[in-house]
């Protein structure tokens, strides 16, 4: 699996965004993600499992100006 | 001053036709810092006919490193009215008013209504969901344009959505965010996003190739990538979703 354009060593069955979010530390709120191209809402983290050929984008959604 | 649109009537893209819709438009810009300032500098030498400037701020010495239509002279200034005395010496034919006061939920849509374009220049989630929500409203396209340390991106949300709740919906999430006070930002880095915002606008209005509608475009301008996703309305959005 790919996070970020980078091989994710930690992929394993039944691996949720959740679990790449929470695993990988990203502690800043706003997330946006897409799997394979497709955007993924917030509410479907918890709920999208992950194939170990999948490519995953985690971009934080920013605000300053 | 029939040459000074030259470049643009032999882009045919453009052409007289879409220069002339360019100095038909009105565009608001909230926020005249590091995103506003080349903004409004691009968008006034490309022709627009009116731009709307709004900032409470006044000038301040560390804002020049990045807010490059300010001078040492305008420090301790109103931001809007440094801004608009240096835009209307590069383009006379451009009317530009300011205004000095925050947005509120008291004056943005009657604000809003007198343009066409929204330009979100702003470093704050508040004010970010106040203009979201007054686009989605007003159905107005909201030109999305954000910056962090080397980071930037673009995207034009509003008028029947995706919008920004989609994306992120604070009654969700309240963790705190990094105040823009708090972060570090290359110089250089909101001229770029502030002129890809500008483009996006110019494109919106004379119709030109694949505008950033319901797509943002995100920037890595240290490693010099470039990432995009196409957003699309979220249904749990309390805004223009069903949510």
């Amino acid at each position: 699996m790919m996070l970020n354009d980078r091989p994710y060593p930690d992929w394993h069955e039944g691996l949720t965004i959740q679990g790449v979010i929470e695993h990988m530390n990203f502690t800043w709120p706003k997330l946006v993600t897409k799997v394979n191209g497709q955007l993924v809402w917030p509410e479907d983290y918890p709920n999208v499992v992950l194939a170990e050929n999948d490519d995953l984008k985690i971009h934080h959604l920013l605000a300053g100006g | 001053m029939q040459e000074r649109y030259h470049r643009h009537y032999i882009l045919p893209q453009v052409g007289r036709e879409g220069q002339k819709k360019i100095q038909n438009s009105k565009v608001l810009i909230v926020g005249v810092g590091g995103l506003g300032c080349p903004v409004a500098l691009e968008l006034v030498a490309a022709g627009v006919g009116t731009i709307g400037l709004v900032d409470f701020d006044v000038v301040e010495e560390s804002n020049l490193q990045r807010q490059i239509l300010y001078t040492e002279q305008d420090v301790g200034k109103p931001k809007v009215e440094a801004a608009a005395r240096h835009l209307r010496e590069r383009n006379s034919q451009c009317k530009i008013y300011c205004i000095n006061d925050k947005i509120s939920p008291e004056n943005c849509v009657q604000l809003f209504g007198e343009y066409d374009i929204i330009v979100d220049a702003t470093d704050n989630f508040d004010t970010r969901y106040l203009i979201s929500d007054t686009c989605i409203q007003l159905r107005k396209p909201h030109v999305y344009g954000a910056i962090y340390e080397f980071y930037g991106q673009v995207a034009i949300l509003g008028t029947d959505g995706p919008c920004l709740r989609c994306l992120s919906d604070p009654a969700k999430d309240q963790r705190e965010t990094v105040s823009a006070q708090k972060i570090g930002v290359l110089g250089a880095v909101p001229g770029v996003i502030g002129s890809m915002q500008a483009c996006e606008v110019l494109k919106y209005i004379v119709g030109a190739g694949e505008s950033l509608e319901g797509t943002m475009v995100f920037v890595n301008l240290l490693d010099m990538t470039f990432d995009r996703i196409a957003l699309s309305k979220n249904p749990h959005c309390p805004c223009c979703g069903k949510g």
